[in-house]
Formats: C-alpha cells, structure tokens, sequence
C-alpha cells in the first residue's frame, strides 16, 4: 500500500505548486505597478541576457553548496538533544536535514542531467564546507549569520530565517550568474524559479536545433540508493523532470510561501490552511515554527501572520525542555585545542568522518549511486563521534563540538 | 562523606586505567558525572563512604606515583586494591559500571538523565567493535563488512 | 444498551487477527478486535504511536534481563508468558508457577513465551520466514510419525505468496536450496524484496568451512553437504524491481483473495514504522530485532492493522476475552464474552458480551486452546489443548579462528538447510541450521559474562580491553532447531487451582520429551562437532542443568535445548471431526460460526519459523469467511 502525499500527484502539493505559480505572476504584475511592490524584487530579470549551459551548471553548483551549508547546524542541533530526550523536536529536525541531503543530491541529479559534474567536497578555489560563523552561500541574506551551536530558542529562529528568506523585513538577495555577470534574487524560491528559467530557456533554444540539454549519461542517484525522506528522489532527464525538481526543493523548504507575508489575510480564508491530516510533510519553516513554540500546528491552523492563530502552531503540545540539549561551545575549530590532546583526536575523528562522507557522496552523485550504501553507514558513525563531542568538555565549560572542517 | 571537589577528576583518571580506554571515550559517554554521583550514593546508603573516600585518595596517590605507564598503574591497583575484598568489590563495579552500565546486575538509572542510557554507553560493545544492541545502530548492510567504528580494536 | 453486531469479533491483534481485520474489512465487513493490551499500544496516530513506541525502547534499555519481553507491558490483568520464569519444575507433584500465569506442570518446563498486547508476539519475534517444505506436510505418508495435513504444500502456496507480501519478505528465490526446494517450490517468484545482506560472520563460517575440507558431514553411516543459503526474512530491505504483486484484494465475483498484479503506477511499496511511512524503509542493523526493532524496520502486526479499514474496524482494547458462549444446543456460537480493566494492574473488571455473525480466536495457540477448554466446547474430538509443539533449539557455541564481528545485524542472515529433510525422520527429527549473529548472547549470557570472567581473572586496564575484544568478535553460535513430533500428551490444560487475578483461567502446560527428541539432540551434537571442526571452530560448548532448566540426558550424555518462541498445536486442523479441532477451512468442525487462526492449527511444525505458515494460513481463513458471509 503507497501514502498518498508521498507522490507529486498528492493535490495538497498541487496545490501548493499553483500557489507557487500564483506568486510570480502577482510578482510580474508586482513589476508593473510599483506600488503593490515587494521589497527586493526590483532588480531581478529586467535586463535579460542569456545565460549559457555552463552558467546554469555554476547556479546548480552554487544551489548544492546552499542546500549544504545549512546541514552542518542542523546537524549540531540535532545532535545537541540529549539521548532519548526531546524526541519530537529530534524527529522534526532529522526529518528536515534529510530532505536537506536529499535536496542536494537532487541538485546533483539534475547537474548531471545536463552533463556536468556535481562537486562536494573539495571545490576548486573556494571552501565547499563554509567556514563558521558563515553567510549563507550565494549572497543570500547578508544579515543572516549562522553558527554551528547546539539547539537553543534563538538557534531555531536563526533556521526559521533560513528556511523563510521571503520576509520582507530583511533584505535577501541570492545571485544568478548569467554570462559572467550576476543577478540577484530576493529569495531561494526566486533563485530556484530564475533556475528553472534559464534551464527552459536553454532547453528550448536546443529543441530549435532538434537536441536536447539533457545530454547526461552519468548514471544518477535513485530511490534505491536514498531513501527515508518525505518525498522520493527523482531522476531528471527532461524538463519535466527538471520542474518536478525543483518544485519539490521549493515545496519541502524554501520560499514558496512569500505571499503569507505579502498578501493582507482576509477572514475565513481557506487556502492558508495547511496542515491538514493528509498532509504529513509541510515546508520546513513551518517544522521549525512547531519547535520554537512547542506544538504542533492543527489542521484548522492557518499559515497566514494575520489570520487568528497569528501563523502559529496552536495545536497538540510538543514536550520540549531547553536544558536536555548539551551546550558547545559556538563555532568550535580544532585549532582551539592543543594538537596531542584527546579532544583535538576526537575533532580529528570526526571531520575526518565527515570529509569520508561528503567524499562518498561525491562519488555517489558522479555516476556511482551504488557507493551511497556505504554513505549511509558514515552518516550514522559521524553522528556517534558527533554525540561524543556533545559531551566532551572544552573551551569555557561547554563540550568541545563538532566542527566541521575540512581535512584532506 | 566528605565532599571531595577532585572527585570526579579521580573517578575520571583511575577509570581510564582501569578500563583500558581513553578519558575522552569516557568523558564521550556523558557519564561521569552521573556514575560519580551515583557511586557516592551507593556508598553513603551502605554507610560506608570510607572505603570509596579511601579507594579515590589511593587511587589518586597511585595515578600521581606511577601515571602515565600503564603497566605500573595496573600493578599498584592489583597489589593495593585487589587484595582487599571492600577494593576490588569496589574495582569491579567501577569497571563494570562503564562496560556494562550496570551496578550489582541492575542498569543504572539516575535522575535526571534519560532511563537506560547506562545501557546505551556501555563500552564493552566498543571492546566488542560494535554498538549496543537497539542503539547505535550502523545503517543498513553495514554488518556484512567489517565494523568501521574501530574504538575497540586492539592497538 | 444494545451492543453493535459485528460482522465478525476476532479475539487478539497479533498477526493472525490484524491480516483477518485488514482482509475482512477491506472487503467491506464489519470487524471488532478484542485486545488484551493497553490502549496506547494500540495507537494508530502518529504521534501516540511514536510515544508509545519509545516507553517501550526506554523498559527495554533499563531492563537487566533482555529477555522477549522485556520492552513491553506485563499486566497483572491480562499476563503474558514469560521466558525469565523458566525454571526447574519443583516435583512431579509441584507445578512450578512463577510469573503468576503459565502453570509449568513438567517433567520439562515449556521453553517458550509470547506477548499478549497490540501486534502480538510479533513485536518481538525475529522475521525469519522460510516456508514449510511439501514432505512437511506429509509427515505421516512419508515417514511414519506425527500426521498429514489435510492438504499439500501446492495448495497452500498461492497463500504463502500473500504473506510475504503482507509481512514484506526480503530474500533471493535463487538462493535457495536443500532438500525439498525444487525448481516449482518457488517458481517463477521473486520476494518482494531484495535479500538482507549476509554477514561478515556467515562469510567468514563459509570461507573457513571452504578451507577445512569438502563441507561433507557424516550421521547415522550417511553423508551429508553442508550448505548454507540466505534467510528469508520480514524486515526490510530494497524493493525488489521484478516483484510482480502489488498488493492481495478480495475477488467477489471469484470468491477468491488474488494477488494484485503490479503496474508502473501501483508498485508495492514497503511499510515503514507505524509513526512514519519515513522511517523503518531499510534494516538499519540495530542488532535487537528480539525483542524490539528501534526503527520498525522489522515487521510487526501494526502493520497490518494500520491497513485495516478504519471505518469498518473497531478495536477493544483493554478487554480480555474470557470465554466463547453458545446456545442451549451448544452448537451455535452466541457472543465471546470479555472483561475490561482500567489499568492494566488494579484488578477491577467489568464483563461484557461482544456480538458477531463469525467469531475468530486468534489468541495465540496457548490461549486459544484455554479460553476453548475455558468454554468447554470445540473439543468433541477431544484434541483442544494436545500436541503442543515448539522448535527445539540446541546451540553450539565456539570461537573463530579469526575475528568475525558478531553483535551485528539481524539476529540471523544465513542458515543451513542440509538436515531439513530426510529419510532420518523416519528416526529422529529435522532440524533447520540458523547461523546466529548475536555471538553467546542467548546460551551464555555474553558479552556480560565474558567480562565478569575477566575481572574474576582480575584482568583489568587494556588487558581486560583486550582479551574482551580478541573473544567477542570471535564469538560464534550455531542454532539446531529440531521440529518436534506431536505428542497428545504434551499438552495445555485448566484448573479451578489456578487463575489470573480476574479470574480467568491460567494455563498450564505438560510437557515432555521422548526417544525421538532425544535422537535428534544426539544427531545434532554429532553434527555440530563435525561442521566446527571443518570451520577451525574452538568448541566452547557446555550443557548442564545448572545452564538451562530444560536438559535432558540420553546415551550417557546431557544436552540442554530452548524454546525458539514457536508455540504451535493446541487445536489441530485435520480431514475428520474425531481427529480435529478444525476443518481445512479453519472452522471448527463443532460450531459452524467458530474459526480458530494462528498457530494452532498447524498439525505439525517443519522445519521453518511458524509465523510464515501461519499467516498463509490465515489467509485461507479469511477467504472461507468471505464465503461464509457472502453466502448469507
């Protein structure tokens, strides 16, 4: 027996699609007439120049790096709950790094759809695991700094701006690369869809030709090989394809849902209602949103800031205590410890884990999915020495903390 | 007993030699504290709080002397403990208690920390390469290759 | 107040009653489960069912003894059997009676327990699911003992295929092997499922076997290959691309259950844990599939009963079925009537009468035949509660040459099905081969022991390390899971001397071995002793009295075996009323709207787990009821 929501033929994620579509074309009109204007989606797209394959292969490289760098503090968070302790809040945040990874190879897919290469791991020139305290990648949100720490209040609303770069207080730009130039977007949605625009546009300027961008033969990652997320990997090698991509990242995670604060809510409105029993996996906003107030949203909650629950969740109470997490101390380096100690060993130990597995899925997403099993087996040896780390003393009282550095 | 603020630090140091793993295994566990305050506990129900007193100033006395070679810590802990039944009673349950997370055949439970997480520290599944049974576990297929978490091994 | 009349009452949510409430409702009848257990175990929400779920991870931890049943609630009101109250039986005279429910009346203490809560037994069985083999079911015809069923094993094999569906099998049709597994034993089959990846340790045993000699083994003057095939098994793994069903639905017009072709759109999809269709997708190798599989990655009921139509099912849980009543003529079945608690331990009830057209016990063997005995009907051919049958498992234990890692994965991955079948069981029984992951765990009690023998040894420090790590990953145990022969005389039985503290009946068990038993334990040594010396295995084997209560001496020599969990007789199904309990259509022949399911039926036991058979078998249930009801 299948789980409905788990296919993209789940309405609830139609529905969300066309919500989707919904908002450019009020972003179009949005260009039009200045006064209905959102903050930030002044300078995309009004001087269009035409990006090439390779520009698109480097936006789909920058999108893995983003969809990466939020991993590393989700991960510190999760792994900060205490053993047994905060179940659920462990749940919603391992739920959410999973659809991170997944994301990502996704991302990888659909680079080797078009016959590039997917890095992770060792990019040339520059880091592929930022350095914390970092920006996130691509320029968006300059005044978003995240740092690697454990699983506080104040972390998790760092996540919810993460995951919520649409909110029109803060300024957030994601840049494009067209043709050596840079464009910015006003959010990872926005990015995503100019993404998708560019694949479009390249892929009908090819079909003219009678050909196709979809000219990869890599062999990419299937189910069989990633598994356990809400929502299955696809394989890309047509537009079609390509869309369903990216209106899974965007569904699961990020920016989809700019209209709650654009739009004025109005009374009884149906459609910011979203979180009915039917559907098990909402956006990742909304998943941290549930952790920062300690429940869980009910169907009848609405998405929507002005509506009477505020967007909130007011729905069944997650059992959350602060104090059943291990504090890190923020933003550890190995360096911060002398280098024949036992906890720089440890740190040692650990990045070298986490290097072996961004290796792994290198190599997983370059044409050998196969290799991924043994992925999985890191992710969970990574995870053991990180929850060592949560609990090994270092600097200024706190446990020493996982750090997440690159080792060759 | 006489609160003895090094208490854990000894707790820490001794065990390391006793156990044959490293103090950060330990520390890794998150389960000094707790153990600490639980052995004192032990002790002070059974009114004897002298021999564990006596047992963490010996042992400091015989890090201090013969720290950091192991053989010679060994060896002064099996002339000036194990001969004496309250001592190597007391040598037992400590390594028991890391290896096994159990005290007199029973998991250690202490306030404030999570049921059976005794258990789920044991280190005799590290000595063994592998993870307790129910936690840790490794991800599929990994128990048709050789382990990769090799704490255990012999070095 | 009138209560509801149900379509169909089942008694029990273990596998047998949840693949009869999902099969029965999704063809659109009216169900009531009555369930021993606590409510919470019975949570279908995701969140009350992930909660719940980790109360029972949390005992599990915290138990000294990790025994069966040691995650999951032991209620004074409704008890379960339980393994750690196995012990000595006192005196002929002297039932043993520790643990407050299973009266052991001996000679031989029944080495066996289940769990009597939401999902059964199967919370905490294993998921080794190899079908039964067709001499097994021709067990008189062929060899002389025990009896035929009444039907073979190409009857039952359309119903074997919708089990492995139901508990989502993993294993390779190609692999296997051994006597009786024929080119059209499975046929033109795959499991739904990829294989579960054989362990370090099973390659290692294979290679030193390789190594020490031709893998012949000599018994009775005959020679025998030893092999060794991957277990089928109900956790899961990676779908398997060329399965060809999707899912089993009930065929009005053909009055048949039929397997559901797959198609690009409907593929079958693997169930996850009850709290996630997320999690569970894959084995994770939590190395404790008994007692409780962390992820649920392993099958259980919940399952299956999760897939019940909710509008067509209710559940009672906390309502312990009592006793089955019937009308003045006593043929007909009239209500089961049941006692309902609060707590679990206060010791309050109340009773009631639940009301069906069908009533289904799927109680477990033992308690089926006790609440028929309690009843005092279905019993005209007087076999209720006779032939009370288990696997009974000699271990040999040993050390590898070389480190093979054991306290890894599924309990087991690999087994030898050399001795499966045979002219031997004219003589003595069969026996299946697993080879176990778990090192000395079940016999010896290790890794605990290993290191209270070190410390006795005053190994400290990296010694102690050391010589813990150079025995445990060497650590090896071999299964001999003999199929024992039914025995009228091993039986379950009442007393107005014993009941439970609401006053339902205590079942008490005798139960005995006897030269056939005892051949094959010798048969079995014999074997174990050739296959560790080809394999460079360190014999470490010790049997004693003191190890194991059930130990039995034969030939001048000792040997201990163990319940496998098997429990399986109690209510034979047969061609004849004076010969059984039930019909092939698994009614009773006394009462026309009584049907018995789950291993009770099962007229002998081969030498496969029961579960597997039982569920197929189950399905056959579910497909006469259907009949049955549709004819009205």
């Amino acid at each position: 027996m299948s789980n409905s929501y788990q296919h993209n033929n789940n309405p609830r994620r139609q529905q969300l699609n066309s919500r989707l579509k919904h908002k450019q074309q009020q972003e179009e009109e949005a260009k039009k007439s200045p006064k209905t204007m959102l903050r930030g989606a002044a300078a995309p797209a009004t001087t269009k120049k035409t990006a090439t394959l390779e520009d698109l292969k480097e936006n789909l490289q920058t999108a893995m790096e983003l969809e990466h760098s939020t991993i590393p503090p989700y991960l510190c968070a999760l792994y900060s709950i205490k053993e047994g302790k905060n179940l659920m809040a462990a749940e919603i945040v391992k739920s959410v790094v999973i659809e991170e990874m997944l994301h990502m190879v996704m991302v990888a897919n659909l680079i080797n759809s078009i016959g590039g290469s997917p890095i992770i791991g060792k990019v040339k020139g520059k880091p592929f695991i930022p350095s914390y305290p970092t920006r996130l990648p691509g320029n968006v949100d300059k005044d978003l700094i995240i740092n690697l720490t454990s699983l506080t209040k104040e972390q998790v609303r760092v996540f919810c701006k993460i995951e919520h770069p649409g909110d029109e207080e803060r300024e957030v730009k994601v840049q494009l690369r067209v043709n050596s130039g840079e464009i910015e977007y006003h959010s990872i949605g926005a990015f995503y869809e100019a993404v998708m625009e560019q694949i479009e546009t390249l892929e009908a300027e090819a079909q003219k030709k009678g050909k196709t961008i979809f000219t990869g033969k890599t062999q990419q990652v299937t189910p069989e090989h990633y598994y356990g997320a809400g929502g299955s990997i696809i394989n890309v090698h047509s537009i079609e394809d390509a869309r369903a991509v990216i209106d899974e990242i965007v569904d699961q995670g990020e920016g989809s849902f700019g209209s709650i604060f654009a739009e004025p809510y109005g009374e009884g409105q149906e459609e910011y209602l979203w979180f009915g029993a039917d559907v098990e996996e909402y956006a990742h906003y909304f998943r941290f949103k549930e952790v920062q107030y300690g429940r869980f949203y009910k169907p009848t909650d609405s998405a929507h800031r002005d509506s009477p629950n505020g967007g909130l969740p007011t729905g069944e109470e997650i059992d959350i205590d602060w104090d059943d997490v291990y504090l890190m101390n923020d933003n550890p380096k190995m360096e911060d410890y002398p280098k024949d100690s036992e906890v720089y060993q440890k740190m040692y130990d650990f990045n070298k884990t986490y290097c072996n597995l961004l290796d792994n899925l290198d190599k997983g997403c370059n044409g050998k999915p196969e290799v991924l099993r043994e992925g999985i087996m890191i992710m969970f040896d990574m995870k053991y020495k990180a929850q060592e780390l949560m609990k090994i003393p270092g600097k200024n009282g706190l446990a020493a903390g996982p750090s997440f550095e690159y080792i060759d | 007993m006489k609160e003895n603020n090094n208490g854990p630090e000894i707790l820490l140091e001794i065990s390391a030699y006793l156990t044959g793993f490293e103090k950060a295994d330990l520390l890794g566990t998150g389960m000094l504290d707790p153990y600490y305050r639980y052995t004192v506990n032990q002790y002070v129900n059974a009114d004897d709080s002298s021999t564990l007193q006596s047992f963490l100033m010996e042992s400091k006395d015989i890090v201090d002397t013969f720290g950091p070679d192991e053989d010679a810590v060994i060896s002064a802990v099996k002339s000036r403990f194990l001969p004496y039944s309250k001592f190597n009673t007391l040598v037992t349950q400590i390594v028991t208690m890391w290896y096994t997370g159990e005290w007199n055949g029973n998991i250690i439970s202490i306030d404030g920390y999570t049921k059976g997480q005794a258990y789920v520290q044991g280190l005799i599944w590290d000595a063994a390469e592998t993870h307790p049974p129910g936690a840790k576990q490794p991800g599929y297929g990994s128990w048709a290759k050789e382990p990769i978490n090799s704490k255990g091994n012999i070095k | 107040m009138k209560e509801k009349e149900y379509d169909v009452v089942i008694v029990g949510s273990g596998i047998s009653g949840a693949i009869m409430a999902k099969t029965l409702t999704q063809a659109g009848k009216s169900v009531l489960i009555l369930e021993a257990g606590l409510t919470a175990g019975a949570s279908m929400k995701s969140n009350g069912a992930y909660y719940n779920y980790m109360t029972y991870m949390e005992t599990f931890f915290n138990a000294s003894a990790k025994v069966p049943n040691s995650p999951y609630p032991n209620l004074k009101d409704a008890p379960s059997i339980d393994v750690i109250n196995i012990e000595t039986i006192p005196s002929p005279t002297e039932p043993s009676t520790k643990g407050d429910y299973l009266v052991q009346a001996g000679p031989l203490p029944f080495g066996s327990d289940n769990w009597r809560g939401p999902g059964g037994t199967t919370m905490h069985w294993l998921g080794t699911t190899p079908r039964m083999l067709p001499n097994d079911f021709q067990m008189k015809t062929k060899y002389g003992v025990g009896v035929d069923w009444p039907f073979t094993y190409d009857d039952l094999k359309p119903y074997y295929e919708m089990a492995e569906l139901e508990i989502g099998v993993s294993g390779s049709v190609k692999e296997q092997k051994g006597p009786g597994v024929t080119k059209n034993y499975y046929g033109n089959y795959e499991f739904p499922m990829e294989k579960i990846p054989q362990s370090y340790l099973d390659q290692v045993f294979m290679k030193e076997m390789k190594k020490g000699g031709d893998s012949v083994v000599k018994l009775n003057g005959k020679k025998y290959k030893i092999e060794f095939v991957s277990t089928p098994q109900g956790r899961n793994s990676i779908p398997c691309p060329e399965y060809q069903y999707s899912d089993i639905k009930w065929d009005r017009r053909r009055k048949k259950l039929v397997l559901e072709k797959s198609t690009p759109t409907n593929r079958y999809q693997q169930a996850g844990a009850i709290w996630s269709p997320n999690v569970g997708l894959r084995c994770e190798g939590n190395a404790s599939c008994v007692p409780i599989c962390p992820v649920q990655a392993k099958y259980n009921a919940l399952k299956t009963l999760r897939k019940a139509v909710g509008d067509h099912l209710d559940i009672k849980t906390q309502a312990v079925a009592s006793k089955v009543l019937v009308d003045k003529k006593g043929e007909k079945v009239t209500g089961i009537e049941y006692k309902t608690f609060d707590t679990g331990d206060d010791v309050v009830y109340n009773t009631y009468v639940a009301k069906g057209k069908i009533y289904v016990l799927g109680a477990s063997a033992i308690e089926n035949a006790k609440i028929l005995l309690a009843s005092g009907i279905a019993n005209s051919s007087d076999q209720v509660g006779r032939n009370l049958m288990d696997h009974w498992v000699l271990l040999t234990w040993g050390l590898m040459p070389k480190k093979s890692y054991p306290y890894r994965g599924p309990g087991s991955t690999t087994n030898i099905p050399t001795f499966r079948d045979g002219a031997f069981r004219k003589n003595h029984a069969a026996w299946i081969s697993p080879v176990d992951n778990w090192g000395w765990a079940w016999p010896v009690f290790s890794p605990g022991s290993d290191l209270s023998n070190a410390l006795s040894q005053n190994m400290l420090g990296k010694e102690l390390k050391n010589h813990l790590n150079d025995v445990l990953t060497r650590q090896v145990l071999l299964h001999f899971e003999c199929e024992q022969i039914p025995d009228p005389e091993n039986r379950v039985t009442i007393d107005e001397k014993y009941k439970d503290p609401i006053g339902n009946y205590r079942p008490i068990v005798h139960y005995h071995t006897n030269e056939y038993m005892n051949k094959s334990l010798e048969a079995a040594v014999k074997v174990s002793d050739q296959i560790f010396k080809e394999a460079n295995i360190e014999d470490h084997t010790s049997y004693s009295q003191d190890l194991d209560p059930d130990y039995v001496e034969y030939n001048g020599k000792g040997y201990n075996f163990w319940g496998a969990g098997h429990i399986v007789g109690t209510h034979r199904m047969g061609t004849k009323p004076d010969n059984s309990v039930v019909n092939p259509d698994q009614r009773t022949w006394d009462h026309d709207n009584l049907y018995l399911i789950g291993c009770g039926n099962m007229p002998t036991l081969g030498t496969s787990n029961p579960t597997l058979t039982m569920s197929a078998l189950t399905f056959k249930a579910a497909e006469a009821i259907l009949k049955h009801l549709d004819k009205k």
